[in-house]
């Protein structure tokens, strides 16, 4: 059996946080009979998993679910109020990069107090930073200080470094987040040599791709609690039906109609997460009290941003009477190659000559596309062949 | 104390000590100056109001000042020690008292700088302190910083609840200066203040150190060995205060 290096044991964790502010020795001389108040923030509640040596591990969850707080107990800069937390081996904590950074350094200052930060020692440091500045791509500014380097300069050193630092066990948060795309290809390649020197990892993101690529175990964390847990792709269907619930509440139709679409696979399973080249059916059940006469019904996909990817019309491509009572309408998509992301399919119904919409639900569901092909640009893959003529 | 330990102290003095003098037009300059300037307002007025009731006065007050100087800056780079790195400490699980060391440890070496004003001063005045009375001066300085870095260790934490510990400290450190005999000599003393002067353990270890150094003389030796002890003692009191809090406030920063 492998061997455990990482035990939560029953954790749980609370913030006090004060509604009336006392940071002052002042407060206690006004004051001096008042107790403090305080409310009280449940962050982990009992959470209990243990991981074994060389998996890779993701958290998920929505924002203020508990994931920081949890790899800063891990990491030993939180104590937790119950439950323990036992760690076998070196670990490294990625909360942040370039810990310690300060803008008034050089570089090579910079690299030595990061470098030590992460637990090198000044020798280590020395032997590796011709590596560190040629990685980097920072050779000629080793006496500059920070504060002139552009942010995008700062975190090819902050990495640099940080690819240096040896332990046995890696906490990764939201890293990621920072960088622009070749920056996150290159993360991406220090996961995959991390793995396959079969390091321990425990990586948080948002990023679903990054988790549905790397973990062999997803942890769904919500409202300070593990909700699911297992392989990836399951875990990730349960996130997001957990985030779209919040959003179908927000945009609640008023009226006495009722929409609701659903999505579906080849397989006639109802799904959310979709890999690309998949087929999916999109359906719109309804139940209506009134008619609708000669409808023209649109989907719209956008992304996150609100950016349109495609709309799909049946004006002039399908023809429906009238909308009555119960029913459900489909479209079928042959293959749904889009990049990875997330996706919002918003709903429209116009009358006959388009003059007038007479139902519009904005992100009434929403879906995700993993892409194994992560070297398109734009929005998704055309459909075609290569060939030699 | 490990390797990776050891490097990590040194890298936040040589970071904090590059950050403190490399911005500045006259560099670590500033660190001789300061107390040359402090010395210097303070010897045109005292000496004034003294006359000439103490011999080689000059040697006496900046001997004084600059070991005042030393303990000071050691208590006040501990209290901050903790805020100024709170960034750091929020991401990445290193020895918290190493902080606190570390910060302390830049006014050892402001006070190696200061050395060199000291011993122009001794050669100008043609005193040659013997090695016994050399000896007797690193071990006061010793003291001075054994006593400093226990109160470092209890007042970084505090401060960390009560941000504004900044400002009483400052207060006490002005009022701790004229209840140390830095400025006039003991003899001058009379009465109640004097009791009050007595229970100022800085006010030993400076009349110990200095009549060595200046004067030759043995004097407060029995108390400064005391105070050494209980230093000591204090010493390992606040490292175990801090360590058994330093957990508990991460989430106070």
């Amino acid at each position: 059996m492998a061997k455990k290096v990482i035990e939560v044991n029953n954790i749980t964790k609370n913030f006090k946080i004060p509604i009336e502010r006392r940071t002052q020795l002042k407060d206690y001389f006004i004051h001096p009979l008042r107790k403090a108040k305080y409310r009280s923030f449940v962050a982990l509640k009992d959470v209990s998993f243990s991981i074994t040596e060389g998996e890779f591990v993701g958290i998920i969850g929505r924002n203020g679910s508990g994931k920081s707080t949890l790899l800063k107990i891990i990491s030993n800069i939180y104590l937790p109020n119950k439950g323990e937390v036992t760690v076998n081996g070196k670990l490294i904590p990625f909360l942040e990069l370039g810990v310690g950074f300060n803008p008034e350094l050089t570089a090579k200052d910079n690299i030595y107090l990061n470098g030590v930060i992460l637990g090198l020692t000044r020798d280590q440091i020395k032997n590796k930073y011709n590596s560190i500045i040629e990685f980097s791509e920072l050779q000629g500014f080793e006496e500059t200080q920070l504060k002139n380097f552009s942010s995008g300069m700062q975190v090819r050193l902050a990495f640099s470094i940080a690819i240096q630092a040896e332990g046995d066990i890696y906490l990764l948060d939201e890293v990621l987040a920072v960088g622009d795309l070749s920056f996150q290809q290159k993360c991406f390649d220090m996961f995959r040599k991390l793995k396959k020197d079969g390091k321990t990892i425990v990586f948080v993101s948002h990023s679903m791709g990054a988790i549905e690529e790397f973990c062999d175990r997803v942890i769904l964390l919500e409202k300070g609690s593990i909700k699911d847990e297992g392989k990836a792709f399951g875990v990730l269907q349960k996130y997001n039906e957990i985030s779209f619930h919040r959003i179908e509440k927000k945009d609640e139709v008023k009226s006495n109609d009722k929409f609701k679409i659903k999505l579906f696979n080849s397989k006639n399973e109802e799904i959310s997460i979709f890999k690309s080249s998949e087929i999916m059916r999109i359906v719109l059940d309804y139940k209506l009290e009134r008619k609708i006469q000669n409808p023209n019904i649109e989907f719209i996909i956008t992304r996150d941003d609100g950016t349109v990817i495609t709309s799909i019309s049946s004006y002039n491509k399908f023809n429906v009477d009238q909308l009555e009572n119960l029913g459900k309408i489909q479209f079928e998509i042959d293959s749904i190659n889009f990049i990875s992301s997330e996706y919002f399919i918003s709903l429209v119904i116009y009358n006959k000559d388009l003059t007038e919409q007479i139902v519009s639900i904005e992100r009434i569901k929403n879906f995700k596309v993993f892409s194994s092909n992560n070297n398109i640009k734009g929005f998704f893959e055309i459909a075609g062949k290569w060939s030699n003529i | 104390m490990t390797k990776t330990d050891k490097d990590l102290l040194l890298e936040f003095v040589k970071t904090d000590f590059t950050l403190r003098y490399n911005n500045s037009i006259l560099g670590f300059l500033w660190v001789v100056i300061k107390p040359l300037l402090t010395f210097t307002v303070m010897y045109v007025v005292f000496s004034l109001l003294l006359g000439g009731s103490v011999k080689f006065y000059a040697l006496y007050l900046l001997l004084g000042t600059i070991m005042y100087t030393f303990f000071q800056e050691i208590t006040i780079n501990g209290l901050n020690s903790l805020l100024q790195k709170k960034d750091m400490m929020l991401k990445v699980n290193f020895k918290r008292y190493l902080a606190v060391v570390g910060s302390t440890l830049i006014a050892v070496i402001n006070l190696t700088f200061n050395l060199v004003v000291i011993i122009i001063f001794f050669a100008f005045n043609k005193i040659l302190p013997s090695p016994l009375d050399v000896l007797i001066f690193i071990f006061g300085i010793f003291i001075l910083y054994i006593l400093g870095l226990g109160i470092s260790f209890f007042i970084s934490i505090l401060h960390v609840l009560f941000r504004d510990l900044q400002h009483i400290w400052d207060i006490f450190m002005l009022v701790l200066f004229y209840l140390t005999p830095i400025v006039y000599p003991l003899s001058l003393i009379k009465g109640k203040t004097l009791y009050l002067i007595d229970a100022n353990p800085l006010t030993h270890i400076f009349n110990f150190t200095r009549e060595a150094l200046i004067y030759n003389k043995i004097e407060s030796f029995y108390s400064t060995l005391v105070i050494f002890v209980l230093s000591l003692i204090f010493l390992y009191i606040s490292y175990r205060f801090f360590s058994k809090k330093i957990m508990k406030i991460a989430e106070d920063f």
